[in-house]
């Protein structure tokens, strides 16, 4: 059976709803199941019903409040370009974040295109302001990093603005099927002695954190940055993921 | 003392009342995200917090949660309900934070309440169609599918709890949700 004939066939997507839904699916066989869904409507549909479905089965437990201060995390974390549009019914309004995702969604670009062209065409691109407009604040600094020969993960620097403090974000390739497993850290590799700077977790989902002085210098000057599976230690032969820096403007060196 | 849960899923004015926040959450628009999250988060952490057994890890993923809504909130097609959507991004996010910690479960099938696993919850003022089919279903099928919907145990994990080899509590979860889908229906 074809592929586009499989994922229409309703038992199929029934069986898999259904798994997806409520049973025992790997990180690395969810990820292709999210691929599929935004690919085959039959098993969207599938899913959304076996979603319904369960759902009741929580109202069996208490609610439990979120510690106080949750949104005003979840507020800070979210893109510092965001600005509320008119409301339209179809189109989606992408910020600069999402916009730089779009550059790794197969469904939008250049599926030819190896690591190194990448990096080299986001590095134009960016240079020509085709993605970023005038209003918003990309990133100063980009290091996309490979992991069994394809970029698998860019994480994008942003400089201090106003209260803002400089912070990072990490964002997954969504053309990847799967992705390291167990513990994932951030190293960079920075400075005239090449010292090993940590600079924090690396989780399943894209996340953004904030930076101190210390971290936004060793971004500054970093080489190279590193994913390990040790918050602690540093072993540069055992990395799991690593990647070129990339420097997009201009900074003052007092920055951060 | 625990707060009594409501049954959301026949409430079509909040239904729809989400519908529009989320669509002006694609606009960017953060104070929609705020009414969604006023409204989700209490039950969304629960969600968490039943696989994870950890208020503060539940919490981080519920970070990662909303900002997964605020990113993505595109994916949602209007198929299905707001919450149905949410639930499934709450625990899949959870799962992914289970297995990456390569936790091993501590409590024994004994520490979980019964009420958590088999019998009907008494939290529930409204009779839910659900809690009716899983009461049909034999209790091995009815652990199973708790254990693995609720709770995130994975398939090797219920087969250890329960004592039964792998292949045998995988059909119960199969079979078991194809009936609930059966009753449900009828």
């Amino acid at each position: 059976m074809s592929r586009s004939l499989r994922y229409s066939n309703p038992d199929v997507c029934d069986q898999l709803a259904a798994q997806y839904v409520a049973g025992d699916m790997t990180a690395r066989v969810r990820r292709r199941m999210e691929q599929l869904t935004r690919e085959h409507p039959p098993l969207k549909a599938a899913v959304a019903d076996w979603s319904d479905r369960m759902m009741p089965l929580h109202n069996r437990y208490p609610e439990q409040a979120p510690p106080a201060n949750l949104w005003r995390q979840i507020e800070h974390s979210l893109p510092a370009d965001r600005e509320p549009k008119a409301q339209t019914a179809q189109t989606r309004k992408a910020g600069v974040l999402t916009r730089l995702l779009d550059l790794f969604n197969p469904g939008v670009l250049w599926p030819a295109v190896t690591g190194g062209a990448l990096v080299a065409l986001v590095m134009i691109t960016l240079n020509l302001g085709l993605v970023r407009s005038p209003e918003s604040i990309g990133p100063a600094y980009m290091a996309p990093l490979s992991w069994e020969g394809d970029v698998a993960l860019v994480v994008s620097g942003y400089r201090r603005n106003g209260d803002q403090p400089a912070w990072l974000s990490a964002q997954w390739s969504a053309r990847l099927d799967d992705r390291p497993e167990g513990a994932t850290h951030l190293w960079a590799e920075t400075g005239e002695n090449r010292e090993w700077v940590y600079l924090g977790a690396v989780t399943p989902e894209n996340r953004r954190w904030d930076l101190d002085a210390e971290g936004w210098q060793a971004v500054m000057e970093a080489h190279r940055l590193l994913v390990n599976d040790n918050p602690g230690t540093i072993q540069p032969q055992l990395a799991l993921m690593e990647g070129p820096c990339i420097q997009l403007g201009n900074w003052d060196s007092t920055d951060g | 003392m625990a707060t009594p849960s409501r049954t959301r899923e026949s409430d079509p004015v909040e239904a729809a009342q989400m519908q529009r926040w989320l669509e002006r959450v694609r606009a960017q628009d953060t104070r929609a995200l705020r009414s969604l999250y006023d409204l989700t988060s209490a039950r969304l952490m629960s969600v968490s917090a039943q696989i994870l057994k950890d208020e503060a890890e539940a919490a981080d993923v519920l970070q990662e949660v909303y900002l997964k809504v605020w990113q993505q909130a595109a994916d949602y097609s209007g198929v299905g309900s707001v919450w149905g959507w949410l639930i499934v991004i709450t625990r899949n996010a959870s799962l992914d934070r289970l297995r990456s910690r390569q936790r091993k479960r501590e409590e024994s099938l004994d520490d979980l309440d019964p009420v958590d696993i088999g019998e009907q919850s008494h939290h529930n003022a409204v009779d839910s169609g659900i809690e009716r089919c899983l009461e049909v279903l034999n209790d091995n099928a009815r652990q199973a599918i708790v254990l693995s919907y609720i709770y995130g145990f994975s398939h090797h994990e219920v087969q250890q709890r329960l004592e039964r080899p792998l292949g045998t509590v995988k059909a119960w979860i199969r079979r078991g949700l194809q009936e609930l889908k059966r009753c449900l229906e009828a």
